[in-house]
């Protein structure tokens, strides 16, 4: 009897204490609720978040927060490039000197000052990296420290898309000593010798308005303000990104006080939110591109080499059963691989379905009985589109003009290495925005010998030719007639079926304010407040 | 006599672990897939010279013999490698999942002996009346009850329409995990002295618990019955009723004592089920544990991951398995024979 | 009731198998169930009012109505019609795993068994290391180093499930060997094989037909939770486990995602009820009735 009073006077005891810490607790917590950021979305696109070297959707969303880039490009009008870290900039007659002024007195969150030594770092560490974002700095032979707040930026050549694409991302401006001392390096063989990946990947070192302090993958990534952060104060003290796979989910949280932003709301779930006082929908259009990928070689691509029946696979799409009933009309069609807001894509250029049209071709091209073509996806799902019901509606409309397609749904990891040796006949694919200029569009999918090109074996003399002038052309009312010309021929030779450009939709807790969407990068997280 | 049984045991064990590391290696090499694509994403690699990279980094580009005693060699020094995805060392992914895994599994076994048991005891005392009929059609449902499915619902039911409990994940979404001492979220947070994290790691864990415990409930509860059943056909129990004691002292006081033990077996043995469970209720429940791990290392063939969560649970189970051998061994002198 | 049930008993006849069987409730309702699954498997183009694979995307996602009684999935396919081809895939996948892991098990287990020494041995050796991966976990491994797809996914399965019907078949043989009519067979000079026919199958398979038997309905989770995860079947195949996870990221429209959950519990909750009909009628102690 003893033993069971003793036992019961300590539970009684503990869970006396447990209360009291709970009062004490309880009301600090809310506070830090208040103050904090929350965004159910998915994280699983995440491979580092060290800024030389990502190209995800997430880490570039979290990079942006913590590392400053020397000039920005916020919306609505995406085509003007703004100051951010550096205040005014000059470009020579020749278009290959870029001279920038630094704003004075900006601070990393390590405390250290930033100065033109740490452009010079960053921009080499960036190119000697010779990883994935690498390509940023092909167009750049040399970077110059003038003084201690102006740095010059040397060109092999003229590049006018090059101011546009010092806002990405991978162009963040890093704090050279915290980096060297975890290992970074800017020289020649930073391939090999750089290690402050690693280190990178939990922290960050920039001057943005938020600092990165944990990453566990899958699970969260949490971001605390700068305190060094030469702009306005943000209003959240911390922003934490929670890993939820599906829309329904990160609806249900939003809607239950959980998330403050539900970052992959697709047009289903998007069509069962109505704006009220627990949620709210925001809509934009976004620079997603989902295409049909057309082997144009004869040994791979077979029936597709000949541009009549890739032009009547094009005429064979139901464009506006994939806008109105596939996307509820949360899309638009691009007019070629290239997608409507970028300079001279224009949506009157877009083509329509005309099934006889496509028969037609397709007699010319001696198939008038059709024939049998493999269409391949990956099982994960694209940006913003159920990839599976498109196969399945892409495969009804071939087969309405006789071209019978079987699907072959397979891995991610499977089918992307066989896309990009150019071993898959027909694909369905995705690109999604490097940065706002026409250019590394065209570069990527017409171009002979391009990062997607290559994979379809597409070559136009004439296209190669249009490419090269639209990018050292700096007139911008010159270039966008060059572009136009470009999209015309695309649609002429159809390397690509282009078919739809969503409109991304984000649940948002009504009390958030300053929520603008951005192509490139989500949102401007030190924009937004309660 | 004893001694020798437990080195034969422990010898048995350690052929069985040398197995699994075997099977794991051969498992990973069966691979036609790419793994690099997993890592890099769409845009990546227009530079073969960064797959070369990869590659080597990996050791992919070595023998496959030479790959295994490399692996081996690493496995004993306790270096699983380092995952394709997470690019850390495996070892220390498990460190952080497994607990958030043996917790659930703890939380749901406590449900499922907790309902189980005094079901099992209720419908065999009760034999063939309409309890054991309820209790056997409850058992069934569980049993064929799709994880991953009544997980789902539950969720939304709980969660979302009635506002009962609290959403998916560990913790309330503005909490960050504690300081891992133990890893286990219940007893860090109690360690730091944090009463709210506390608060919300238990209500967190209630209906994943439920939804895992129901599915093991069926076990434990008809063998509670069965055992019972048989324990009270029992000569001593007999006995114990001829001599006129009253049936709540039967049950209570002689039968149920032994009838526990093979309850209590049996519900040992099913941790490894335990364990399968934990990676389908994690999936849905978003529980960082090492089953939530283990799926997405499947499906982005992350084959270090997947080796490292395989073999730590064979690992696991295999210890038990030794352990409950020593137990009977010590306990049963008959078996030490066989 | 206790009465009842009392008098139940002494007055049902056990006499004979077949009408033992009758009488017991479990095995006539999972009888039911999975006769009424089987047969709609067999007579799916009869029973199904559509295709399951034909697309309209201009109904998509529609609410269950007498057009379409379970709703239609995201390509705008008619649900019901999906759930009944969906018994082609997982009843019959799940069935030879099943047979197939039963019948190289049990061919494993008795070898073992009647060899005994060094073969015994290594091959229950063997049987220890694979039953020492969850279940799940190593199908999992064995699946995505495959490859994608139900084929490879019943190849995992086959080769995690035969083990427990190697060991329980040994044990059955172990047992039935030292049985003494066994022995005085052996004495009297009787060939292996015609042991082995008259007394080890016969006293193994009842055992073997319960365990197999409830394995079914394990198996029937396995194959859908494998092709949950994405490790399986893809859809358009409308097998139940992917339509799942299709429908579980639009739970919205709940019916995409719960009538396919339904189908596999019932057909489970069917092969159970039986497994444990048959487990009653093997050991008459345990009995419900």
């Amino acid at each position: 009897m003893r033993d069971t009073r003793y036992v019961t006077r300590r539970v009684a005891a503990g869970a006396l204490a447990l209360a009291a810490l709970l009062a004490v607790v309880g009301p600090a917590q809310a506070q830090s609720r208040q103050e904090t950021l929350i965004l159910a979305s998915s994280i699983a696109d995440y491979i580092t978040n060290d800024p030389s070297r990502t190209f995800e959707f997430t880490s570039q969303i979290i990079d942006r927060a913590a590392y400053d880039t020397l000039v920005t490009v916020e919306p609505p009008d995406i085509s003007v490039v703004k100051p951010r870290l550096a205040t005014s900039w000059e470009i020579s007659k020749d278009g290959k000197t870029y001279t920038f002024k630094l704003r004075p007195g900006v601070k990393f969150s390590s405390g250290n000052p930033l100065t033109a030594q740490d452009v010079r770092f960053s921009m080499r560490r960036l190119k000697h990296l010779k990883d994935q974002p690498s390509f940023f700095m092909d167009p750049v032979k040399d970077v110059e420290v003038v003084n201690d707040t102006t740095v010059r930026i040397i060109l092999t050549d003229p590049d006018a898309s090059f101011l546009a694409a010092l806002s990405c991302v991978p162009c963040g401006i890093i704090d050279s000593k915290t980096v060297i001392a975890h290992g970074g390096t800017d020289a020649e063989d930073g391939k090999e010798k750089d290690k402050a990946t690693e280190w990178l990947n939990q922290n960050s070192a920039g001057s943005g308005p938020y600092k990165l302090v944990s990453f566990v993958r899958d699970v969260e990534a949490v971001l605390e303000r700068n305190p060094s952060h030469w702009g306005p104060k943000p209003y959240f003290a911390k922003i934490i990104f929670k890993h939820v796979a599906n829309a329904t989910t990160q609806k249900e949280m939003v809607e239950r006080g959980d998330a403050d932003v539900a970052r992959d709301i697709d047009a289903d779930t998007a069509a069962t939110i109505k704006d009220g006082p627990k949620i709210k929908l925001v809509s934009g259009l976004s620079l997603n591109l989902v295409y049909l990928g057309l082997n144009n070689s004869a040994e791979v691509g077979k029936e597709l080499a000949d541009k009549r029946v890739r032009q009547a696979i094009a005429y064979a799409i139901d464009y506006e059963g994939l806008m109105k009933g596939l996307m509820r009309g949360a899309a638009e069609q691009p007019p070629a691989n290239i997608p409507l807001g970028i300079l001279g894509v224009d949506k009157s250029m877009a083509r329509k379905r005309d099934v006889a049209k496509a028969k037609q071709l397709l007699t010319e091209a001696g198939h008038p009985n059709g024939f049998a073509v493999k269409l391949n996806y990956w099982t994960r799902p694209l940006q913003g589109v159920s990839n599976e019901p498109l196969a399945a509606k892409v495969q009804a409309d071939l087969a309405a003009v006789g071209i019978k397609a079987t699907l072959e749904p397979k891995e991610f990891s499977v089918v992307v290495p066989e896309y990009r040796a150019g071993k898959v006949q027909m694909i369905i694919a995705e690109w999604t925005p490097d940065y706002l200029d026409p250019h590394p569009w065209a570069d990527a999918f017409y171009k002979k010998g391009g990062p997607a090109t290559k994979r379809v074996f597409y070559d136009n003399p004439k296209m190669n030719d249009l490419i090269a002038n639209g990018v050292r052309e700096t007139d911008p009312k010159k270039r966008a007639e060059i572009y136009r010309e470009i999209v015309k021929l695309a649609n002429e030779d159809v390397p690509w079926v282009p078919m739809i450009q969503a409109k991304v939709s984000y649940a948002l807790n009504p009390g958030l304010k300053g929520f603008v969407y951005h192509p490139v990068w989500f949102v401007t997280l030190g924009n937004l407040s309660r | 006599m004893l001694l020798s049984y437990l080195a034969r045991r422990l010898g048995l064990a350690l052929i069985a672990l040398f197995g699994v590391v075997v099977v794991a290696f051969l498992v990973a090499h069966m691979v036609p897939a790419d793994p690099l694509a997993a890592v890099l994403s769409e845009h990546a690699t227009k530079d073969p010279a960064i797959r070369e990279a990869y590659m080597k980094r990996w050791g992919l580009d070595r023998p496959v013999p030479e790959q295994f005693v490399r692996y081996l060699a690493n496995v004993l020094r306790g270096d699983l490698g380092e995952s394709f995805t997470t690019r850390r060392p495996v070892v220390q992914d498990l460190r952080q999942f497994l607990p958030g895994t043996v917790e659930l599994a703890m939380a749901a076994l406590v449900v499922s002996v907790v309902f189980g048991v005094p079901l099992g005891i209720w419908a065999a005392v009760r034999h063939n009346s309409w309890v054991d009929h309820l209790t056997r059609v409850l058992s069934l449902v569980g049993a064929a009850s799709p994880i991953f499915w009544t997980g789902l619902i539950a969720l939304h039911i709980f969660y979302y329409r009635l506002e009962w409990a609290p959403g998916p994940g560990r913790l309330d979404t503005h909490l960050q995990m504690p300081v891992a001492v133990t890893g286990f979220t219940l007893v860090d947070s109690l360690i730091a002295g944090d009463g709210e994290r506390f608060a919300s790691a238990l209500r967190h864990t209630i209906l994943p618990a439920l939804v895992l415990g129901w599915f093991i409930m069926g076990i434990v509860s008809r063998t509670m019955r069965a055992a019972l059943l048989e324990v009270l056909a029992a000569d001593y129990v007999r006995t114990a009723r001829a001599k006129g004691l009253g049936e709540a002292v039967v049950v209570g006081g002689h039968a149920l004592r032994n009838a526990l033990i093979p309850v209590v077996t049996v519900t040992g043995l099913n941790f490894a089920s335990l364990l399968s469970g934990a990676v389908l209720t994690e999936t849905v429940f978003a529980w960082p544990g090492i089953g939530r791990y283990a799926v997405t290392a499947a499906v982005r063939l992350d084959y270090p991951a997947i080796l490292g969560v395989t073999m730590i649970t064979a690992i696991v189970y295999l210890a038990v398995n030794f352990l409950v051998d020593v137990l009977y061994g010590v306990l049963d002198p008959r078996i030490r024979v066989a | 009731m206790t009465a009842v049930a009392h008098a139940e008993e002494i007055a049902t006849p056990r006499a004979t198998p077949a009408s033992s069987l009758r009488g017991n409730r479990a095995f006539v309702i999972g009888t039911v169930i999975v006769g009424a699954w089987l047969a709609t498997a067999l007579a799916a183009p009869l029973i199904a009012p559509q295709s399951p694979v034909d697309v309209d995307v201009m109904n998509r996602l529609q609410a269950p109505s007498p057009g379409h009684l379970f709703g239609t999935d995201e390509a705008g396919r008619d649900n019901f019609s999906r759930i009944v081809y969906g018994a082609r895939i997982t009843i019959p996948a799940a069935l030879g795993v099943i047979l197939i892991a039963t019948l190289v098990g049990s061919a494993v287990g008795a070898v073992a068994g009647y060899a005994g020494g060094r073969v015994d041995e290594i091959l229950m050796r063997v049987v220890d290391v694979v039953l020492a991966f969850p279940s799940i976990l190593l199908a999992m491994a064995i699946t995505a180093a495959l490859g994608l797809g139900l084929k490879h996914a019943m190849l995992a399965m086959i080769l995690v499930w035969w083990p427990e019907f190697a060991r329980l078949m040994r044990g059955q043989v172990l047992v039935t060997n030292t049985n003494d009519y066994v022995t005085s067979a052996r004495a009297l000079g009787a060939q292996t094989w015609r042991i082995v026919g008259l007394h080890v199958i016969p006293n193994a398979f009842p055992p073997i037909l319960v365990k197999a038997t409830l394995d079914i309905g394990n198996a029937i989770i396995l194959t859908a939770a494998l092709s949950f995860i994405g490790l399986g079947a893809v859809p358009p195949e409308p097998e139940w486990g992917a339509m799942i996870a299709a429908g579980r990221a639009k739970f919205e429209y709940w019916w995409a995602a719960t009538f396919p959950g339904l189908a596999i519990l019932s057909v489970v909750l069917g092969f159970n009820f039986l497994g444990d009909g048959l487990q009653d009628w093997l050991n008459p102690r345990l009995r419900h009735d």
